[in-house]
């Protein structure tokens, strides 16, 4: 097996792990009812009947409508953040904007230092090459 | 609650623009607010833990990717793992909320109404002693009025999966809130 199709199996198995796994809720509801009668046959209580248990669940979800209502933050509090979340915003993009400057100020900083070197190495050829024609003073 | 194509166009200008982010906020700080009290049970835990989700979000915005989900599932996230954090971090001492202490000295109260606030404390310390998965699921419906649809898409499920949970949701409270009365009836007999 090549290391790149080894890859693409380990992958896949990953990809497969990360998949979360879901019971079917008609199973979920049969497999709940029947732990239900073992545990109330445990206690040794008789399992209520459907109508006491319907009537229950409904006083139950009705409680639950009265007491699960939504709250209002206290105003002060919701300003406050918002204020403080906007200041925030406004220093990250300023911080942001900042990095970029530095960054461009980095790159075109080793551009330029990076041609003044070829200038340099240019001008050191040319003149070495300007050297060797020069004729030798008092040759011939 | 598909996001529509403004709120979209909003949380990507929101990645460059404070403003944008200012009305995300102000759409749901109060949601985030209420799923994170129901979560707590305090008022002062409720705003700290809102305000660290909100900068949060503001801190890993531009990171968001839209993958067709409403962006308060973004922001449920980050508030449910915060929440998280809270009931792991807290320390073992009993805390009272203020709420609770409001309660206690606004005593006394016509008995009726004092029964059922009795009953709602303990529903809600009931609520609260379930797993995360549980709360979140009734804060949402209950305090949120979603549907399962789109409970299932913040909570990332299925469906069929949250229709379930629900149901063993209510079977769960109804036994423990019935053995809680059982217990008191035979504490006082």
């Amino acid at each position: 097996m090549s290391d790149e199709s080894m890859e693409e199996a380990v992958e896949e198995a990953a990809r497969l792990l990360r998949l979360r796994a879901e019971p079917n809720a008609d199973f979920v509801q049969t497999l709940e009812q029947s732990i239900q009668r073992a545990a109330y046959q445990h206690i040794g209580r008789p399992r209520p009947s459907f109508d006491r248990m319907v009537i229950e669940l409904r006083k139950l979800v009705r409680l639950l409508c009265r007491t699960l209502v939504p709250i209002q933050p206290r105003s002060a509090f919701v300003s406050a953040l918002q204020r403080d979340l906007e200041e925030t915003a406004h220093e990250l993009l300023v911080r942001q904007e900042r990095v970029w400057w530095l960054i461009l100020g980095g790159v075109l900083g080793t551009v330029l230092s990076l041609l003044g070197l070829l200038a340099a190495l240019l001008l050191r050829r040319r003149n070495g090459r300007m050297d060797a024609k020069k004729p030798l003073l008092g040759a011939g | 609650m598909s996001q529509t194509p403004s709120e979209s166009d909003l949380v990507s200008r929101a990645k460059e623009d404070p403003e944008a982010f200012g009305q995300l906020y102000t759409k749901y700080v109060e949601k985030i607010y209420n799923y994170v009290y129901y979560r707590t049970g305090n008022a002062q835990d409720a705003e700290d833990l809102t305000a660290k989700a909100f900068y949060q979000a503001l801190r890993h915005v531009h990171r968001y990717v839209d993958r067709g989900l409403p962006f308060s599932a973004w922001l449920y996230r980050i508030a449910h793992n915060l929440v998280a954090n809270w009931h792991r971090d807290r320390s073992r001492r009993q805390v009272i909320s203020l709420d609770t202490l409001a309660l206690i000295s606004e005593r006394p109260h016509p008995e009726a109404k004092l029964q059922r606030e009795d009953d709602q404390q303990r529903l809600l310390r009931i609520i609260r002693h379930m797993p995360d998965d549980r709360q979140q699921l009734l804060i949402l419906k209950f305090v949120e009025q979603m549907t399962n649809r789109e409970i299932a898409q913040i909570m990332g499920r299925t469906e069929g999966a949250i229709k379930s949970l629900y149901h063993r949701t209510l079977l769960s409270l109804r036994d423990t809130w019935a053995g809680e009365q059982e217990g008191e009836a035979s504490e006082g007999s």
